[in-house]
């Protein structure tokens, strides 16, 4: 039985899965995976992905056909008559996954560049050592980080509008690669003589047994 | 052998509980008080005289553990420490691990096979407090309970109860924890969980919010509160200060409990109304139940989905150890 995985939001990325899903595009993933992923049941606890149970279809789809808009806000120009119509690509998710990746790339190189002037007037401004009589004005540094933001934004475009979804604000927080778990082990003593008194009371079952009985069979019914 | 098999761990923020089957229709359930005292080496003398149970740290001085430890609290005119707060474990409490290991192992004892399977129970992740983490928490009690010889299986606590209770239902029902550091809730449909959450409230909060309101201590309140009062009936500034933060959780909870369910309701269906089974220590207050039945009258016709009824689970201390359990022995049955 696998998991099929959906999203309302543009895309929302799975970080210990290392898994985006997009909208509209469902992603299916086995259940083990499910239920080792930490942050994934917490994105659908939060509605951000919804996921059904189901025996995934092995026959092959063809891949979902680009929307097209059935009419025309206005007429288009003459320019536009000219020039030859836009042929719908059709990709299949892991093609598209992959677009995306190298259109991430490109930008953040894109990016780099369009800030390596703007660091290197920094750097020159520190190497100057000001006038002790007269002090050269500082460079500015207050409106640095949005000067870097607005080239960042301008050279990424829209490749990467939405963050991933594990908010800072979440319990996910805590979740991601960047923090790692640390458990100490040794806790339990081995020392026999840390003996503690425990209250202890025997009773009737109370249909113990039978619960966990009909429990087997449900999960059983499930299961076929 | 499968008549012994598998061990439930309730992990409460008041007492650990554990539930064992110990024929065919027996079940022993083992309760240690959470709660633990560091005295120092000078006190050994005076533990010894009085037969009490501690755990010798050497120069660091002795460890009281369980009910011992509040009623040195009240000799020695401390307070003991918890190791939990809130529900939770907190990251760091290295003193707090300690005596959970000895706890738990107490508790627990030597598993009757290599790997028997322990199921304990987590809360879910609070959603009025989502700064409070449950990752390392199970991560704790899962590293104690293997090193005590288990099979480590984390489960619901809220999801728990449904299992203790609601057989009859085919496991369909609401179950409300009320625990003394926060309340556990989950809904379930034929076993399938449809959401589960909890509120980073419970006994503590109104032991709290009571005695701010009165002037008094939280350890009055909570005294007040274990000695039994009528909630339908408070008599004093003290007890009706308590029932109104009763009064306060319930409709909390419940509030909660309908934003949570509009929140999966187009991929959710429910065939039939289902029962609300509550549970926990906060539950024993006296006359609980029709005071929650009255709460939640006021709330019924505004409540998003039909409940068939409301009662108390047959042993709220440990209806959560027993549900686990439960879930032990189906998955020994299984493999078997």
């Amino acid at each position: 039985m696998d998991y099929c995985l959906e999203t309302h939001l543009e895309q929302v990325f799975v970080t210990d899965l290392k898994l985006l899903v997009l909208r509209g595009i469902p992603r299916w993933i086995p259940e083990t995976d499910y239920q080792r992923s930490i942050v994934l049941r917490e994105l659908i606890r939060r509605g951000d992905i919804t996921f059904s149970r189901r025996q995934r279809s092995r026959v092959s789809k063809p891949p979902q056909k680009a929307r097209v808009h059935s009419a025309r806000m206005s007429r288009p120009s003459k320019e536009q008559r000219r020039l030859p119509p836009v042929e719908s690509v059709e990709m299949t998710p892991e093609q598209l996954q992959a677009l995306l990746h190298k259109t991430a790339q490109d930008a953040a190189q894109g990016a780099v560049k369009a800030l390596l002037p703007t660091l290197n007037a920094v750097l020159a401004n520190q190497r100057v050592k000001p006038d002790p009589v007269e002090v050269a004005p500082a460079p500015d540094m207050a409106d640095l980080e949005d000067r870097v933001g607005r080239a960042v934004e301008k050279a990424l475009g829209g490749a990467l509008v939405h963050r991933a979804s594990g908010s800072p604000s979440g319990t996910t927080g805590a979740l991601g690669p960047a923090d790692p778990l640390f458990i100490p082990t040794g806790i339990v003593s081995q020392d026999p003589s840390d003996v503690i008194s425990v209250q202890s009371k025997a009773s009737e079952s109370g249909g113990l047994g039978d619960a966990a009985e009909a429990l087997r069979k449900l999960r059983k019914e499930k299961k076929s | 052998m499968s008549e012994h098999y598998g061990r439930g761990l309730d992990v409460g923020t008041m007492n650990l509980v554990c539930a064992q089957r110990t024929g065919k229709d027996k079940v022993e359930t083992s309760r240690v008080r959470d709660a633990f005292l560091d005295l120092d080496a000078g006190a050994k003398k005076m533990l010894k005289l009085s037969g009490v149970n501690f755990i010798n740290r050497g120069e660091d001085g002795m460890i009281v553990v369980g009910d011992a430890a509040m009623e040195m609290a009240n000799v020695f005119g401390r307070e003991a420490r918890r190791p939990l707060s809130q529900g939770l474990i907190a990251a760091g409490e290295i003193d707090a691990l300690d005596v959970l290991g000895v706890m738990i192992k107490n508790l627990l004892g030597e598993p009757k096979v290599a790997g028997e399977v322990c199921y304990f129970s987590v809360p879910a992740a609070p959603v009025d407090d989502p700064s409070r983490d449950i990752v390392y928490h199970k991560g704790v009690f899962e590293r104690i309970v293997t090193e005590c010889g288990y099979t480590a299986v984390a489960g619901n606590e809220a999801m728990a109860i449904i299992y203790a209770e609601t057989a009859a239902e085919g496991f369909s029902g609401l179950g409300i924890s009320f625990g003394s550091g926060m309340c556990n809730l989950a809904m379930s449909v034929s076993g399938m969980e449809g959401f589960s959450f909890s509120v980073a409230r419970g006994g503590d909060w109104i032991d709290a919010g009571a005695a701010k309101a009165t002037g008094s201590t939280q350890s009055r309140m909570c005294a007040l509160k274990e000695k039994g009062f009528d909630l339908t009936a408070p008599e004093g500034r003290e007890q009706e200060a308590l029932a109104l933060y009763y009064k306060a959780l319930i409709e909390y909870a419940l509030d909660q409990t309908a934003k949570e369910f509009l929140k999966i309701k187009d991929k959710f269906s429910l065939p039939r109304p289902i029962p609300i089974v509550v549970s926990g220590g906060t539950s024993l207050a006296g006359n609980f139940l029709p005071f929650f039945e009255e709460t939640f009258e006021a709330k019924r016709k505004r409540f998003p989905f039909e409940i068939s009824g409301i009662r108390q689970a047959s042993d709220p201390m440990n209806a959560v150890a027993r549900g686990l359990l439960i879930q032990a022995i189906q998955d020994h049955d299984e493999e078997e």
